[in-house]
């Protein structure tokens, strides 16, 4: 799939993405922590190679199902929120993939920390955050769109509905045939009114 | 002690200023008078009401020199000696812009704020209210939100908070500059109100010369800091020198004023009375004037038949089914669709409220639509950021302030052309071509915020041009101008569309500027379109002016006046045209 979107798109969602994705971790440990549940979190401060780490699944604790479950819920958070920003799939994805060799470089050139990943756990999370990209995608593509009219309409606003169209120009005044380059309500030769009482 | 305001040989300089702002300055006001002070930008005008007001010298300071004496009727008060809490209780003001003089949110505690400075008693502070909103005529509005009202009504709260204060003397500086012509009316007769039925003294600053010089009993003429002429209005624009001075100094005299001199002069005739309303004008060009002989008028034919061509020229501003829709839920556009192509000078009128600063606001790419689309030169301009769009639209806005943030003048023109990557060369290239057009040359190293407001316009206009933008938009180009300022800036505009090729918007109240100037109008109302024609053809129609609340051109008031006597001449849109037509009848 060949990405479609701007550079700029690609490099915004790649920070928010790369940047949220280990704070909504951080999160999910500490309302976890709270509720007595123990993750990576266990009341000592957290180190950022170590959350990184958890979120590539590499130390054993990590691939128990419930820190499974905790480093792909961050993952889908964090790339969710990144896609909401650009609204591309495409793009999200390519920062998606390239986040997770980002953290593997990192672990890999600052800390000389091994990198085994286990398949399926070690990509789950990265599948399911591109999952939930691509269907978020879809449901925003097919579902009907929410207009300023609908906005308005709730709060008991109406307007015509002929004064929703859009028109082709110029018009032509339909009693004297003078063309004119908008939708007013008179023609400014004859003086007809053009507008349909809404 | 008879008069209210004393001015004796006064003598003021800024500080920062080399020479003096007022100059040998002789002046008085008695209680109950109207006076109306007039002269270009710069002259002194505002200078002196702030010496009377006492912000010079309390708060601006710099060198003065001689006395200016203020009387609530029975204590005198010297300025420079008197704290400002006591001067405020004598002298009130209000300014241009109400919106900078309003402290609170609601229009019932904006009124109590003065007296409750004061430390009045609670009976004594609504007592003050209900006086001040009888007077202005606001007493159904004090339970609203001040920044819900409309123009004028905004200027009426204004007034109303320093008539709170229960002045003697009530300063308005340009108080109708930003409203429309019903908002002006209705402000000038509050103030008329207040002289006739409070015997308050009233110093009002105006260029709007046509509506208040029937109000006024004394106008004072200006320039360079001194007075040149004063008198009642039918001796200073009855007296054929002081109309020749007015003209060299930049102003002009009421439009049926002056068309009655150039008539009178034509026809070789002498004018005994001075009218001071349209009306009375009218009546007094019914005996001198020919009868009209079928004549047309060349620019009419060429306005329409460019009209009915536009569309084989390039579309520069495509918008389709335009709706926006502040956050506050007002709907200010509701369903625009509009075509303007290259070259064209458009005006955009409307009352205060109608949706035109909001169109401007939306064709420049500062809002989005909320529905519908803009494309400039055949891009959509909600998706391109505010930097490439800067380079195809150039917008001036009605409060040049709002532009104005560099330390100098050349600055301040060269910052666009230096954010577009232009070299030294060519950014000082643009820079000079941009300080010339605009008369600013001696002014390159002054600090912006210390010219006239007036200078700062042309500031703010330069700064665009150094852009050279191909569709400038110029929203009220004309306020707080006089007319030597506004006619070169609008020649300007002029030229640079006819020479240039640019397409020129503007958004304007004065119905005589565009009656001029433009070649096509749009009316707004309430966010719709309610005409789009060539400018003769809508201020001939008067469903859509008696629609909108809009006036026709003075001149072309003047020729329907003349229709009740017979005259039938076509409807002129300018002075020029007019004596034309008159020239042609023989």
């Amino acid at each position: 799939m060949i990405p479609v979107g701007s550079g700029s798109d690609y490099l915004k969602a790649l920070f928010i993405g790369f940047v949220f994705t280990p704070v909504f971790f951080v999160i999910i440990n500490i309302v976890a922590y709270e509720s007595h549940v123990f993750l990576q979190f266990k009341g000592m401060p957290l180190s950022i190679h170590s959350i990184a780490e958890w979120l590539l699944l590499i130390p054993e604790e990590s691939r128990r199902p419930i820190s499974i479950l905790a480093a792909t819920l961050a993952w889908i958070a964090g790339w969710l929120l990144a896609w909401s920003r650009s609204r591309n799939a495409n793009i999200t994805a390519l920062a998606v993939i390239t986040s997770y060799f980002l953290y593997i470089i990192y672990l890999i050139s600052f800390w000389r920390i091994p990198i085994v990943i286990y398949i399926p756990e070690g990509i789950t999370p990265i599948l399911a955050s591109l999952s939930a990209i691509y269907t978020f995608e879809l449901v925003n593509k097919y579902k009907p769109k929410k207009t300023i009219f609908d906005r308005l309409r709730r709060i008991g606003i109406i307007f015509p509905e002929s004064w929703k169209k859009p028109y082709n120009l110029p018009l032509s005044c339909p009693v004297c045939g003078a063309t004119i380059y908008s939708n007013p309500k008179y023609c400014w030769n004859c003086h007809s009114e053009l507008e349909s009482p809404g | 002690m008879k008069n209210n305001v004393i001015v004796e040989d006064l003598w003021f300089r800024y500080e920062i200023a080399k020479d003096f702002t007022l100059r040998d300055v002789d002046f008085v006001a008695k209680p109950g008078e109207f006076i109306l002070l007039i002269g270009p930008s710069g002259c002194g005008k505002t200078t002196l009401i702030n010496t009377i007001n006492g912000i010079i010298p309390h708060v601006l300071k710099g060198i003065l020199k001689g006395e200016v004496i203020v009387s609530d009727g029975e204590k005198e008060y010297v300025v420079k000696e008197t704290p400002m809490k006591t001067l405020s209780t004598v002298v009130g003001t209000v300014f241009q812009d109400p919106e900078t003089q309003f402290f609170t949110l609601s229009v019932l505690t904006e009124l109590a704020f003065g007296p409750e400075n004061l430390m009045l008693s609670h009976d004594e502070i609504i007592r003050r209210i209900n006086f001040a909103a009888k007077a202005t005529g606001i007493e159904n509005l004090t339970h609203k939100n001040v920044f819900d009202l409309s123009g004028g009504q905004k200027q009426r709260v204004a007034i109303a908070s320093a008539l709170a204060m229960m002045p003697k003397i009530l300063i308005l500086d340009e108080p109708t500059a930003n409203l429309d012509p019903r908002g002006a009316k209705e402000v000038l007769s509050v103030i008329d109100r207040l002289v006739r039925e409070l015997n308050i003294t009233v110093l009002l600053i105006e260029h709007r010369l046509e509506e208040v010089t029937k109000y006024a009993d004394k106008v004072v003429v200006m320039n360079k800091g001194e007075i040149l002429a004063e008198g009642s209005p039918k001796k200073v624009f009855g007296d054929p020198q002081i109309i020749d001075l007015l003209y060299n100094i930049g102003i002009r005299p009421p439009w049926h004023i002056e068309i009655l001199h150039k008539v009178a002069q034509r026809r070789n005739v002498r004018i005994d009375e001075i009218p001071l309303t349209i009306e009375r004008a009218a009546e007094i060009l019914s005996k001198i004037l020919p009868n009209c002989n079928n004549v047309k008028l060349e620019r009419f034919q060429e306005l329409e038949t460019n009209y009915r061509n536009l569309h084989r020229g390039r579309k520069v501003i495509e918008i389709r089914n335009l709706w926006y829709v502040y956050p506050d839920g007002t709907v200010a556009l509701k369903g625009i669709n509009l075509d303007i192509y290259e070259g064209e000078f458009v005006g955009i009128i409307g009352q205060n409220g109608s949706g035109k600063s909001t169109l401007c606001l939306t064709i420049l790419g500062l809002y989005k639509p909320s529905h519908g689309y803009v494309k400039v030169l055949g891009k959509d301009i909600s998706k391109m950021s505010l930097a490439e769009a800067s380079r195809s639209v150039g917008m001036i806005f009605q409060n040049p302030d709002l532009m104005l943030f560099q330390n100098t003048v050349w600055d301040e023109i060269a910052f666009g052309p230096r954010n577009i990557g232009l070299s030294a060369k060519e950014v000082s290239d643009r820079v000079n071509e941009a300080l010339r057009m605009m008369g600013l040359t001696e002014y390159k190293n002054w600090i912006p915020r210390a010219l006239s407001r007036g200078q700062r316009h042309r500031v703010a206009v330069a700064s665009i041009l150094s852009m050279r933008p191909k569709i400038l938009i110029a929203d009220e180009p004309t306020t707080g101008q006089d007319y030597g300022s506004c006619k070169e800036y609008l020649e300007l505009l002029k030229q640079l569309n006819e020479n240039q090729k640019m397409t020129i918007i503007i958004v304007s109240h004065s119905m005589d500027i565009i009656g001029k100037y433009a070649k096509r109008i749009i009316v707004l109302k309430d966010g719709r379109i309610i005409a789009d024609g060539p400018t003769h053809k809508i201020f001939e129609n008067k469903k859509v002016l008696m629609e909108t609340d809009l006036e026709q051109p003075r001149i072309t008031q003047i020729v329907e006046e003349l229709r009740k006597y017979g005259f039938q001449y076509p409807l002129a849109l300018t002075a020029e045209e007019f004596l034309s037509i008159i020239d042609t009848s023989g």
